[in-house]
């Protein structure tokens, strides 16, 4: 399966995202110069695309996204 | 009781260590961590365990000879290794041009399996990560002070550039922290959530024993 295709934004918090696997949201704020706001957003874009899976979504201090397993076959 | 059925420890090494392979392709030398997490100690088990429940099974029922209990321990675990990664030929399809191939087998069931224990394993690291940030970081001491001991305690930092890059993302966080705390009042939530952002800047330049050292007083 091939991965869709990002825009820069998106491959910049994706690259991070696969370094690490998992990170919680605001560890990934702390190490990407994007706004909260933007940063949720691109999250919930990459999220459609199946790349990524949020967990306690809602929980700004116990939200985690984990890079699903198919986004690395990809 | 039957000695031979320790023989079935063989055949669970060897479903272990092909469990292993997947985790050590995935997490490298953070391999041994991954395997520290309950995901990964049940993955290695439940790898382990099908090679082993196959010779289990054909010992009890006699299908296996009396002799070279080992090497048949051995073909157990790597006969069951090799049907859980077939796959095979389904037909052939093109797609944009390119000819694509379909092939369809046990290993998909093995990949979709593996992917679960992957995924739980990196969501396990990712709250280890959280935990370890907020024991670190003092209790009782508001983000304020926290960013100004961090800052003055850079100057002593050994490597010029890392402190320098971390002056900088600081005083950048500090700037964030003022204009919402301006904004929305200073929440619990809010302090949390710039105690967490240090820690995890802290933790990803210079790790838990950096993180400490400039923490201190």
């Amino acid at each position: 399966m091939a991965r869709p295709p990002l825009d820069e934004n998106q491959q910049v918090v994706f690259q991070v995202l696969l370094k690490n696997k998992s990170m919680p949201f605001l560890e990934l704020t702390s190490l990407i110069d994007f706004d909260d706001n933007i940063l949720a957003q691109i999250l919930s874009q990459l999220e459609e695309k199946e790349l990524v899976k949020i967990t306690n979504r809602g929980n700004l201090l116990e939200e985690i996204v984990t890079v699903k397993e198919k986004a690395f076959a990809a | 009781m039957d000695l031979n059925y320790l023989y079935s420890f063989v055949s669970f090494l060897i479903g272990l260590l092909a469990g292993f392979q997947g985790i050590y392709e995935r997490y490298q030398n953070d391999s041994v961590t991954a395997l520290s997490t309950l995901p990964g100690v049940s993955y290695l088990i439940s790898r382990g365990t099908v090679p082993a429940a196959i010779f289990i099974f054909l010992y009890a029922k006699g299908y296996l000879l009396g002799s070279e209990l080992f090497l048949q321990a051995l073909a157990c675990g790597t006969g069951a290794e090799l049907v859980l990664r077939t796959r095979f030929y389904v037909k052939q399809s093109q797609k944009d041009g390119s000819i694509e191939e379909l092939v369809k087998g046990p290993f998909d069931l093995l990949r979709w399996y593996q992917g679960l224990f992957l995924e739980s394993i990196a969501r396990y690291l990712a709250a280890s990560r959280k935990k370890i940030v907020r024991d670190l970081l003092p209790k009782n001491v508001d983000v304020q002070t926290l960013l100004d001991r961090v800052l003055s305690n850079l100057g002593a930092w050994p490597n010029p550039q890392t402190s320098g890059e971390l002056e900088t993302a600081l005083n950048k966080m500090k700037t964030e922290w003022q204009d919402e705390s301006r904004r929305a009042g200073t929440p619990p939530i809010l302090e949390q959530k710039y105690k967490d952002k240090l820690g995890y800047l802290l933790l990803n330049k210079i790790g838990a024993s950096g993180l400490k050292t400039l923490l201190s007083i």
